[in-house]
């Protein structure tokens, strides 16, 4: 299916309301502990960038997964299967994927032409540049269905192909429970509700990230430096198997180094790669009268998607063109959390 | 679905999170924590080297912050003049060895307010100093003191308590976060600029009071603060990898900084074990010894030869790898440095940076001495009182000043400065602080273990523990027993769950024996059977290899049946691995034969673990299920039977 791309959050309405359950579904989104989905926020493949993936299984145990890359503005998801053996690591580039060979040549002090020594995981599918999406593994049981095994963890290097720059982020875990009714629909926080009558059966998306970063400014024509920051941002709720869209509307509040506070808002209907200073001046340095900002960045509406982020900040430097980027996924407010449902195709768990 | 089954699986779902399981919060950069640890700063102004360290508070309103950097800086012995141990190329032909010093700060951060500065040169200029700007509340960062270390070199960690407006009692609130960018920039003619960031590690606070001594508990019996992992582990390239295929370079190479969570002002000592694995699975293993701190290339770590190293590409075989760390005496903060780039120039290399991943708790907890112990009027926390300060206690003592000039010369925090604290100072002044002390040293609860007890009826190998786990490898304990004194585990669904049985020698005395599927369908060693069919129960035995169909019944649970070979195999073929492999994780002190990092058997005197997942197409029905097991040893003893009830609740 190819078609305009388009989001989803579905479940919003029926809640069946139990009081105040507030045990299993106050888990949250991890970086730091291997999960049952993973999500990696911000894959790139254009004539500039490419995106290297590394997932490691870290259970004692044989472990399986689906993934599913969504590309941010074209409709047509892309899906794979991988297989670990107990520990293992893997890796692909995301513009070669990665064929099952098992002719591939290990490396050693003659061969370091060896990107796919090892194990395959499976058959992994080469992205068409341009491709500016995501990535999310959802870990599955021997049979495909979806299995709460928290053994998945990964990173993401984005690589500059001419200047070799570099900048890594950590996968965004969801941990699974133990309330997973193994179907098609992920339930990410929340109470029992439609769709999801056992409650959450992963851990909710956070709806509020603290960014700390610099002002947006371009000093290179003062013989200075430029600095700017983007943030990527994924709705939680996701249909891999149909096509819905419900916007999200997002809310920065900013406050500077003399605890002066700012506001800016943004409407996003996906995925979506935000210079801050695209949407608000008030991000850049000569208006907000600072050099550092923070900025906690909120979905709007008490029910809605909650949602991951990732910050990636360049610098500059005048005349010689030569620029630094480095990413990170910030830390998020333990509540408000998301109430969201990923519907994945129905050949999963059959 | 009805509210009333809803709820019901509620009540299900809470008996789950009642199992008697290790549940202490990890340290982790991902929420505000009360304590934020940086594992790794680093300055080397002359060669362009930098950190540039952020700081954020997340409360509504203002909180006190004692900091300090640890100068690990290692320090050329013997050296010629200019060598240097670091950081970046060590040139040093004499020793290295570590300097250990602290340099304390004091931080007021405002509500929501940002702070940065470079580590060289500190923040002298506060955002609101309280004289020409303040905050809209009339708050001000005026009590804090952000000093440079200068150009350094300098190699060390920073560290961040919140702390109460005494600046002495640690305050439990979560509300700091903060990042690191290591800065590398050099100008024309060969202009390079990098950035690598990563984000400070949050250690929650998990008491609502924390004791005014000098000791911070993570974690274990006493803990005040979230408990570091046991094992932290990162996926990275292996050194010399190519990462753009089909070229020599770019090559990878990372620098793993290790620090501890258990540090006292006097010494740092533990020894980290790795464990490192690559894209075949394979295994490989070293250890070393860390001081306060270890930095180093990761193929440095175990050799001085990089390519004989294990963390090497050429002797892994593959490009990428993953790597668990387990500090044998106390846990581990960790950040990874990873460059791409030309090897021979390793400046320009291009580099990012990132935290690990945490696995489990350390039990036992970490013990991190945060300040030197009380000093009367040691004004700037030095650890030695000087006549300024003994004189600026005084001036608060008879009114003139504000005792938040000099919030230690408050002992007893009651706004006042008194006669017992001015002679107190002045001790201080006269005789020097007290000497640090060592930390107490954290108690380990044992945890209960069977004894070992032979029945005398027992031939072949001992089932030493029968039961489920949860679907990430956590073993329950049971619900309850049945009349006949069979354990009951109950569980919402199914499937997600994993099949556990762990045996030891029996009378026989000869080895346990390790199969658990026969592909000519004969009797394998671990013989498992189900009283009610799992999935669709068709008869097929191990189709589509063991990734779909059910298992088929023996109701009567005899082993001996004509059917019953053909249940077992089809069961056994679905065991991980096929081959006995310890699969659960670790809930204390390591224990069992064929135990890794953060695994182990659920019984300390097992050893051989058969771990069976229920995946969903084999799926127990609701209802109670009845499971019989039993294993047999190498010179083909079989042992007793045993029994549980898998009950599946709706």
């Amino acid at each position: 299916m190819v078609g305009h791309r388009l989001c989803v959050a579905i479940g919003m309405a029926g809640v069946v309301w139990l009081g105040n359950w507030t045990g299993l579904a106050r888990a949250q989104t991890t970086t730091t502990e291997a999960a049952s989905v993973l999500v990696f926020p911000r894959v790139v493949v254009t004539g500039s960038w490419d995106t290297i993936i590394q997932i490691g299984n870290n259970a004692n145990r044989p472990a399986n997964a689906r993934c599913y890359y969504a590309n941010g503005t074209i409709w047509a998801p892309t899906n794979f299967s991988l297989a670990f053996h107990q520990q293992q690591p893997t890796h692909w580039v995301a513009s070669r994927g990665r064929a099952l060979d098992p002719n591939d040549q290990e490396c050693g002090v003659t061969n370091n032409d060896c990107d796919g020594a090892g194990f395959d995981p499976g058959a992994i599918p080469a992205l068409d540049a341009p491709f500016a999406g995501e990535l999310r593994c959802i870990e599955v049981d021997a049979s495909g269905a979806p299995w709460t095994g928290n053994a998945l963890s990964g990173v993401a290097t984005l690589m500059h192909r001419t200047s070799g720059e570099i900048v890594k982020y950590p996968a965004v875990g969801l941990h699974g429970l133990e309330t997973n009714d193994a179907d098609t629909s992920l339930c990410l926080g929340g109470d029992p509700r439609v769709g999801c009558l056992h409650g959450a059966e992963y851990a909710g998306c956070p709806k509020s990230w603290i960014v700390s970063h610099p002002a947006d400014f371009d000093d290179r024509s003062f013989d200075g430096d430029a600095r700017s920051t983007s943030i990527t941002v994924v709705p939680c709720s996701e249909d891999f198997g149909a096509a819905m869209q419900m916007p999200l509307l997002l809310q920065f509040r900013l406050t500077n180094e003399f605890e002066e506070t700012f506001s800016a808002a943004t409407t996003i209907t996906c995925w979506a790669d935000l210079h801050l200073s695209d949407i608000s001046t008030v991000f850049q340095r000569d208006t907000i009268g600072s050099n550092w900002l923070q900025t906690t960045v909120r979905a709007a509406g008490d029910n809605s998607s909650g949602f991951i982020l990732t910050q990636q900040s360049t610098r500059e430097t005048a005349f010689l063109a030569t620029f630094a980027a480095a990413g990170t996924v910030p830390p998020h407010e333990t509540e408000p959390l998301g109430s969201d449902i990923v519907g994945l195709p129905e050949e999963v768990g059959q | 679905m009805t509210i009333a089954r809803a709820l019901s699986s509620f009540v299900i779902a809470v008996a789950i999170a009642s199992s008697p399981l290790p549940s202490a919060a990890q340290t982790s950069p991902d929420e505000p924590a009360a304590l934020l640890v940086y594992p790794y700063v680093a300055v080397d102004t002359a060669n362009g080297t930098d950190t540039l360290i952020q700081l954020g508070n997340v409360a509504s309103g203002p909180v006190d912050l004692r900091c300090f950097y640890e100068n690990l800086t290692p320090l050329c012995i013997n050296g010629q003049a200019g060598e240097r141990c670091g950081p970046g190329p060590v040139t040093c032909s004499g020793a290295c060895e570590p300097s250990v010093s602290r340099v304390p700060m004091r931080i007021r951060v405002t509500a929501r307010q940002p702070l940065a500065w470079s580590v060289s040169a500190g923040l002298q200029n506060l955002p609101l100093d309280g004289v020409t700007r303040i905050g809209p509340a009339g708050q001000s960062n005026q009590s804090s003191e952000i000093p440079g270390v200068g150009g350094g070199p300098f190699v060390g960690t920073l560290r961040c308590v919140v702390v109460s407006s005494d600046m002495f009692r640690p305050a439990p609130d979560n509300v700091l976060f903060g990042q690191a960018t290591i800065v590398r920039r050099r100008g024309a003619p060969e202009a390079f600029d990098d950035d690598a960031e990563y984000r400070a590690i949050g250690v929650k606070a998990t008491a609502s009071t924390i004791s005014r001594d000098e000791f911070l508990n993570l974690g274990g019996p006493s803990a005040e603060y979230a408990a570091c992992p046991d094992v932290v582990e990162f996926e990275h390239f292996f050194d010399g990898a190519s990462t753009l295929p089909g070229s020599i370079t770019p090559q990878a190479a990372t620098t793993l900084a290790l620090t501890n969570c258990t540090n006292t002002i006097l010494s740092s000592m533990n020894v980290a074990q790795f464990l490192v694995f690559n894209e075949f699975a394979q295994r490989f293993t070293t250890s070393t010894q860390i001081g306060f701190q270890l930095v180093k290339p990761l193929s440095k770590i175990d050799t001085s030869l990089e390519s004989h190293s294990i963390f090497s590409s050429a002797i892994n075989g593959t490009l990428t790898g993953r790597t668990n760390i387990h500090g044998a005496l106390g846990g581990l903060h960790a950040v990874a440095i990873e460059s791409h780039g030309d090897p021979t120039t390793p400046y320009e290399m291009h580099s990012d940076a990132a935290e690990l991943h945490g696995a489990g708790v350390r039990l036992a907890g970490d013990v991190l001495t945060y300040r030197l112990p009380q000093c009367t009027a040691d004004c700037n926390l030095d650890g030695k009182v000087s006549i300024d300060e003994t004189v600026l206690a005084v001036n608060i003592g008879l009114g003139n000043t504000s005792p938040d000039a000099c919030p230690p010369a408050d002992r007893d925090g009651d706004a006042k400065v008194t006669v017992d604290e001015l002679v107190a100072a002045v001790d201080s002044a006269l005789n020097g602080c007290p000497d640090p002390q060592s930390p107490p040293t954290p108690e380990v609860t044992p945890v209960p273990t069977a004894t070992p007890t032979r029945s005398p009826q027992s031939v072949g190998p001992e089932i030493t523990h029968f039961g489920i786990a949860t679907a990430d490898d956590r073993p329950l304990a049971a619900d309850s027993t049945d009349a006949m004194g069979r354990p009951i585990y109950v569980h919402l669904f199914g499937q997600g769950m994993t099949l556990i049985v762990e045996a030891r020698r029996g009378q026989s005395d000869s080895p346990v024996a390790t199969s658990t599927y026969s592909e000519t369908g004969q009797l394998p060693d671990l013989q498992v059977l189900v009283s009610r069919p799992l999935g669709d129960g068709i008869a097929d035995v191990c189709e589509d290899d063991g990734h779909s169909g059910g298992v088929p019944a023996i109701p009567t649970l005899d082993f001996q049946s004509d059917a019953a070979a053909a249940a077992i195999n089809d069961l056994g073929c679905r065991a991980y691995g096929r081959q006995p492999t310890v699969c659960t994780r670790k809930l204390g002190v390591p224990t069992g034969v064929g135990s890794v990092q953060g695994f182990a058997t659920v019984d300390s005197t097992s050893q051989v673990q058969f771990c069976i997942p229920i995946a969903k197409a084999w799926a127990f029905p609701v209802g109670d299920t009845i499971v019989a097991a039993r294993v047999r040893d190498q010179a083909g003893n079989l042992g007793p039977e045993q029994k549980i009830v898998v009950r599946v609740g709706e």
